[in-house]
């Protein structure tokens, strides 16, 4: 069961008259020990360790890990499956697909996961270990409920799925998602949906300023996996930085910091040479959105520092920030994004933003430690999925 | 000097393209003034698919060139009278330098249909149309479903017997179209007499290694054509091209010049370095186009080196920058 092209693909799961597969219940063993397999599959896989995103999914996948995930559903012995769910993956983010197939699989659905056409090298380790975990007879009734394919943009086949799937989870741009949200489907049809977000970083200057040499190249190193490990590309990756703290302390921990960031950097990054000019490009849109010049504070080989309030709408990617300083950390609501999700800390109560955000009346949707941005689970968006993705059935 | 002209037209697009000046103002701060090509500020040559980018009032605007990008979308340059007349100057300049003054009897090998479909802005139409203007009779070597038009070359070749014979196409047509259809109908044309002036890049052909040599060798062996010439340049800086000389060397044209950087940082290589292309033109004053970082890659030589006499600087182009997908949420769906 490799990867398919949407035109040789057995699409009768979609139509109407199809004898449905019966969906799984949540809480059956098979998919437990499925996961379980595919985790030590990959865990082994030398192959697998050049990759941190295919070791974090297959930690992930661990029969422990699960278990709480699952466990944590409410009734889940008396919730399963909608049916057959399609999943449009995300482009940017290789692994994407894969937790978005976990979210179907573990709510029981049948699943039709279309994965990035960019050849990623995960994609096809994923994909592999689960195709020789599936050859075991002890899988063979998932096999017919775990499909991966690659189709053009607009395969016009991709409209008859979502008229006949149970349930639809499409993952943004913000075009896409609003694509698939007019396109015609059954009118009990499950939607999820996953558009565009931002995210920030919000560091206590004094804390920084404090911190032993070990400790500052931890948090630089930490600070690099939430950013240039996916080159700034996820939704959850901060494009702002809000430095916290009184004048001179936020000036000495971001000098601190920026520094041991860039010898961290040296070496083991490059920005490939299309997006060293899409920087270039970002500038010069943020300069037409303006109608007048912006000011970097710091203009690396890589990282290009930005200090203009007005950019808050602005695109930061492929190594531009935004920093923007406050005094204290009950400020920041009014920086808040409408689309904001994921707040990574540092220095910090993650607890106590919270509740400053609270107050302020704007919200997101994570509140996590620098480091965290990437961590997928079964929670995103602020939607429990795999409830939403299963049915709760009431039993009285 | 072409450095003091390069300083003063960014100077005057800083004043007369308020966008153009509000960049530059961003990310280009150094005070002093440029004292080499380096130190200029430039744009990237995408600026021109994304952004309208013009140093003249919109009444001025006399003609807007187009190309059509891979992606789809594709540049605008604004032209005035001036500039589009300059333009059309040392194009003629750089041209009769190579092949001599006047026109000549032009064989563009391509179809009509490129020209004759006036929605599609391709490279190639915009090259056909522009080197037409050293056209006296032009004739169309491939039919409209890109076959060798035997007939037509045959009567026209006719009618310009004695004459020189100025073939134009794109790299990539002349090899494939044109040679192969050559070769299929076994059949040898005389173009002993002919030059053939070529670009457009060698990505189609890439897979077939065809490298320079061979490319002139098959040429000479099909139609007998001795004088083959690669030509490097873009809508983006029309006028300023690079001409393959006699000793096979791209020099830059007069008024304009060539430098690399590195990919990765943007800082400047010196000659021999492998890296992307950087153009300058100092004829350009309708649209902020003197100096652009294109996303070709390359290197550069000291022109001094090569025999042909001439000195200005010598372009090689390896290919285009890898069309990495941007990623990015919003560009999540491929």
């Amino acid at each position: 069961m490799p990867i398919h092209d949407l035109a040789d693909l057995e699409l009768t799961a979609f139509s109407a008259d199809a004898t449905p597969l019966a969906p799984v219940r949540c809480s059956h063993p098979v998919l437990l020990a499925f996961c379980q397999a595919l985790s030590s599959r990959l865990l082994r896989d030398p192959a697998s360790r050049q990759f941190p995103d295919v070791m974090t999914f297959g930690y992930f996948c661990r029969k422990s890990s699960i278990s709480k995930v699952v466990n944590a559903l409410q009734d889940r012995d008396s919730r399963l499956g909608w049916g057959t769910l399609l999943h449009i993956a995300p482009a940017n983010i290789p692994v994407n697909f894969a937790f978005s197939f976990l979210m179907g699989f573990l709510s029981g659905n049948n699943n039709y996961v279309r994965v990035p056409s960019t050849p990623y090298p995960q994609v096809d380790l994923i994909v592999g270990a689960i195709d020789d975990i599936l050859a075991d007879p002890a899988f063979e009734d998932l096999r017919p409920r775990i499909n991966f394919f690659t189709s053009e943009r607009d395969h016009p086949a991709l409209v008859g799925m979502v008229r006949g799937a149970a349930g639809l989870v499409v993952w943004g741009g913000d075009a896409t998602v609003t694509k698939f949200k007019a396109m015609d489907k059954p009118v009990s049809a499950v939607e999820l949906y996953f558009p565009d977000r931002v995210s920030s970083a919000v560091l206590a200057a004094s804390e920084i300023k404090g911190l032993d040499e070990d400790g500052l190249t931890k948090l630089c190193d930490r600070f690099f996996n939430d950013t240039f490990l996916v080159d700034q590309n996820a939704c959850s990756s901060p494009s702002i930085m809000f430095w916290v703290g009184e004048d001179s302390a936020r000036d000495a921990a971001r000098q601190r910091f920026w520094s041991r960031f860039g010898e961290r950097l040296a070496g083991r990054y490059d920005l490939e040479p299309v997006r060293m000019m899409d920087k270039h490009l970002d500038v010069m849109e943020m300069v037409a959105e303006l109608a007048r010049p912006t000011s970097l504070s710091e203009r690396g080989d890589i990282i290009w520092r930005f200090d203009d309030k007005d950019l808050a709408g602005s695109r930061f990617r492929f190594g531009n920030f935004l920093e923007i300083d406050i005094d204290d950390i009950n400020q920041i609501g009014t920086h808040i994004r409408s689309n904001e999700q994921t707040i990574t800390q540092f220095g910090m109560s993650s607890h106590d933003i919270f509740e400053t955000l609270a107050a302020s009346g704007r919200m997101v949707d994570r509140i996590v430690p620098v480091g965290d941005a990437l961590s997928m689970s079964m929670q995103w968006d602020g939607k429990q999925v795999l409830s939403l993705l299963s049915r709760q059935v009431e039993i009285s | 000097m072409l450095l003091d002209d390069l300083v003063k037209l960014t100077e005057r697009h800083r004043l007369a393209c308020r966008f153009y000046r509000d960049y530059t103002d961003s990310i280009f701060t150094s005070a002093k003034t440029p004292t080499s090509l380096a130190e200029l500020p430039y744009l990237p040559v995408r600026a021109f698919k994304q952004f309208d980018l013009k140093s003249v009032p919109e009444a001025d605007v006399y003609k807007v060139m187009r190309s059509s990008g891979t992606s789809g979308s594709h540049s605008r340059i604004f032209l005035d009278r001036d500039t589009a007349k300059r333009q059309s100057v040392v194009l003629s300049q750089c041209f009769a330098e190579h092949f001599g003054p006047g026109r000549f009897p032009m064989l563009v090998i391509d179809s009509p249909k490129t020209v004759e479909d006036r929605l599609s802005f391709s490279a190639r139409t915009a090259g056909i149309n522009g080197f037409s203007m050293f056209s006296r009779g032009r004739c169309f070597a491939l039919d409209d479903q890109m076959n060798l038009d035997l007939n037509s070359i045959r009567t026209f070749l006719e009618e310009h017997k004695g004459k020189t014979i100025f073939l134009f196409g794109f790299t990539s047509v002349v090899w494939a179209d044109f040679l192969n259809g050559l070769e299929d109908c076994a059949d040898r044309l005389d173009l002993e007499n002919a030059f053939l002036l070529h670009g457009g890049g060698w990505k189609k052909l890439e897979h077939e290694r065809v490298s320079n040599d061979s490319f002139k060798a098959r040429i000479k062996h099909l139609t007998g054509c001795g004088r083959v010439h690669n030509y490097y340049g873009m809508v983006e800086q029309t006028g300023t091209i690079f001409i393959e000389c006699e000793h096979g060397n791209m020099h830059a044209a007069a008024q304009s010049d060539v430098i690399t950087r590195d990919p990765a940082t943007h800082r400047s290589l010196p000659h021999g370095e492998t890296g992307l292309i950087q153009v300058f033109s100092s004829i350009q004053e309708s649209y902020p186009g003197h100096s652009i970082l294109t996303e070709d890659v390359g290197r550069t030589r000291d022109g001094a080196s090569c025999g042909c006499g001439r000195t200005n600087n010598i372009v090689e182009i390896d290919g285009r920058l890898p069309r990495a997908e941007v990623r990015g949420c919003s560009d999540a769906y491929p």
